[in-house]
């Protein structure tokens, strides 16, 4: 049992910080929300099947991290919301510059579409990976991963010119 | 068409050539149209770069010491054993037994049935003996021929009954 364990948390304890940090943008609250996943799944080890593992892993840690959203948010002053608008990186992009803005913009994204675009775009997971975890279809997955890649172009666009 | 729409089919143009769903006549179509239209190429480059970079993000590598405190876990979160269907269905097969053994008779044992053997002897003996002390009584007070016609006469009834039945 523990040596099965042991290979899920090789597979998938860096997909599931890494998740976890782009979500909470804060890596030591993803450090305690992949241990909570990985204790979770020590616990459920006998319901979750090898198919589903990661669906489940990545499922548990998104909503682990939707949960310290709303509670961070419940305690955000207003005026610092006002404040954290992005200025954007600019009209000359260094590589590195427009990855730094893209976190933050993903990080302003609305749910489904933030962790759409970090499932698929980031973390380079199949549609159908996608689909499963977020509990979508495969034609929600394709629209709203659109509709979120479009919102992140309209918003370079905008602060780019 | 209006511009909005226009629009939108040029970013549905862009998705599907980013995702690689576009034909090659229809990216060879895009890229004449991006030759000739700054605004479509800045389009696509600004995808493209998006694309990119979020590829580039990549998955961040667990720390080192979360990857020692996942390799903990088993140690320190010991599994409750939880009661699993087979386990909560034997439990209550078993109470289910238990119950029907309880209000089943038991079977005697050899202890009460001998003890039973012996109280059975005991009257026995004692209607053995108190039979044979009244067949004497009644000799005593009626006489022996009469006690034996009393006791032929109940055996013709008895046979006469039994006959007609």
């Amino acid at each position: 049992m523990s040596l099965r364990f042991r290979r899920l948390v090789n597979a998938y304890e860096d997909q599931v910080f890494s998740l976890a940090c782009y979500l909470l943008r804060d890596r030591s609250e993803a450090q305690d929300v992949a241990q909570e996943t990985f204790v979770k799944l020590w616990h459920r080890l006998d319901d979750v099947n090898k198919k589903q593992a990661r669906a489940w892993l990545m499922k548990v840690t998104r909503n682990a991290c939707l949960d310290r959203l709303r509670q961070r948010r419940s305690t955000t002053d207003v005026t610092e919301t006002i404040a954290a608008v992005d200025p954007g990186p600019g009209q000359n992009l260094h590589h590195q510059q427009l990855g730094e803005w893209l976190q933050r913009a993903i990080g302003n994204l609305k749910e489904p579409y933030r962790s759409l675009v970090l499932l698929r775009d980031v973390q380079q997971n199949s549609y159908q990976d996608v689909a499963n975890t977020l509990e979508l279809s495969l034609d929600q997955v394709k629209v709203y991963l659109y509709r979120a890649r479009r919102v992140l172009r309209e918003r370079l666009q905008e602060v780019s010119t | 068409m209006t511009d909005k729409s226009k629009r939108e089919q040029t970013q549905a143009a862009i998705d599907r050539l980013l995702d690689g769903s576009l034909s090659p006549d229809q990216a060879e179509t895009l890229r004449n149209q991006a030759e000739q239209d700054t605004h479509l190429a800045k389009s696509i480059i600004n995808a493209y770069q998006i694309q990119n970079s979020l590829e580039n993000l990549g998955i961040q590598p667990a720390p080192a010491d979360l990857k020692r405190r996942l390799r903990g876990i088993p140690s320190s979160h010991r599994r409750s054993p939880g009661l699993a269907w087979p386990v909560a269905a034997t439990a209550a097969l078993s109470l289910v037994i238990a119950v029907a053994v309880l209000r089943t008779p038991a079977p005697p044992s050899a202890d009460e049935i001998s003890q039973a053997r012996d109280e059975l002897a005991l009257a026995m003996s004692y209607l053995r003996h108190y039979g044979v002390q009244t067949q004497n009584e009644l000799q005593q007070e009626i006489g022996g021929t009469l006690t034996h016609a009393l006791i032929e006469g109940i055996r013709e009834g008895v046979s006469k009954d039994s006959n007609s039945t």
